[in-house]
């Protein structure tokens, strides 16, 4: 499958999973729409997984985009106390949807996985991502959104 | 009479969502009894009477997997109907859940109705209103 294929169905599944979870429609952008990086004040997470093939899928996106969500999932006020790690889990489980549906969505539903724990990155990471091939820039409620899909072996072009 | 549910995820998201859900299905619900991982869950087991169990699959200190294999080797909590919710979507995975015994398997994300309908699918429609 070419790796532009599992980009496609990427988009395709995080906006099924984020329509149906926080009710947020997510719109690709073009790259020269996407945040200077030194602006951006982002997070980040990632997801490993391994077993029919090894990668992961890492999302970045501003403190507002990640209340958001929280807001929108627990139905929570943008002051309740401790939103920030309210958040900061939403979009953990957020991944967890999204990457256990990408897999079925491009392998289907013969190959086993096994789905890692989602990890916070650190802020210099993005630095390696912004500028990936592998890259999906979105725009979700006004925020910009950074997915970034890694899956080897190399049998992906 | 209503039901104790009892909920297992790591994440606080999933267990906040999940006791949500339950809420709107409008089932007679006694108490939602919340665990982080599946050693947590056998702790409160212990202590607490519970109908169904919810329980994600990836936990850290024990996952889903330990959890089913631990109360199908307990002569109490065997008896508890269990309930898998997960983002697994492997059939093998799925088969071989059945086979220990699982009363049902939820995909994330799930709605209110999938949760009603499990609930009653496993416990009848027991004081439903």
């Amino acid at each position: 499958m070419l790796h532009s294929e599992i980009l496609d169905k990427t988009v395709d599944v995080f906006g099924r999973v984020l329509g149906e979870s926080a009710f947020i429609i997510p719109e690709l952008i073009e790259d020269n729409s996407k945040p200077a990086l030194e602006e951006w004040d982002v997070n980040g997470v990632i997801l490993a997984f391994s077993g029919h093939c090894r990668g992961s899928v890492s999302l970045w996106a501003g403190n507002e985009f990640m209340q958001c969500i929280a807001v929108n999932i627990l139905g929570l006020e943008e002051e309740t106390p401790g939103i920030q790690d309210k958040a900061l889990d939403a979009v953990k489980e957020m991944l967890n949807i999204i990457v256990g549906n990408l897999l079925t969505t491009v392998y289907g539903d013969e190959p086993i996985f096994d789905l890692g724990i989602p990890e916070v990155l650190s802020r210099e990471q993005v630095m390696q991502e912004y500028d990936s091939e592998k890259a999906i820039w979105l725009e979700a409620e006004g925020y910009p959104v950074l997915i970034v899909v890694n899956i080897e072996p190399d049998d992906i072009q | 009479m209503a039901y104790t549910i009892m909920v297992v995820d790591d994440s606080g998201t999933t267990r906040a969502v999940l006791e949500r859900s339950i809420g709107m299905t409008k089932l007679p619900v006694k108490e939602i009894i919340k665990a982080e991982n599946g050693k947590d869950a056998l702790n409160k087991l212990a202590n607490d009477w519970v109908d169904i169990v919810f329980t994600d699959l990836n936990m850290p200190h024990m996952n889903g997997i330990e959890l089913i294999d631990a109360m199908n080797n307990h002569p109490e909590f065997r008896e508890i109907p269990v309930v898998v919710v997960s983002t697994e979507g492997s059939k093998a995975r799925i088969e071989e859940l059945h086979q220990k015994g699982i009363k049902g398997y939820l995909r994330k994300p799930f709605t209110p109705e999938s949760i009603r309908d499990i609930i009653i699918e496993t416990l009848g429609e027991w004081d439903v209103t």
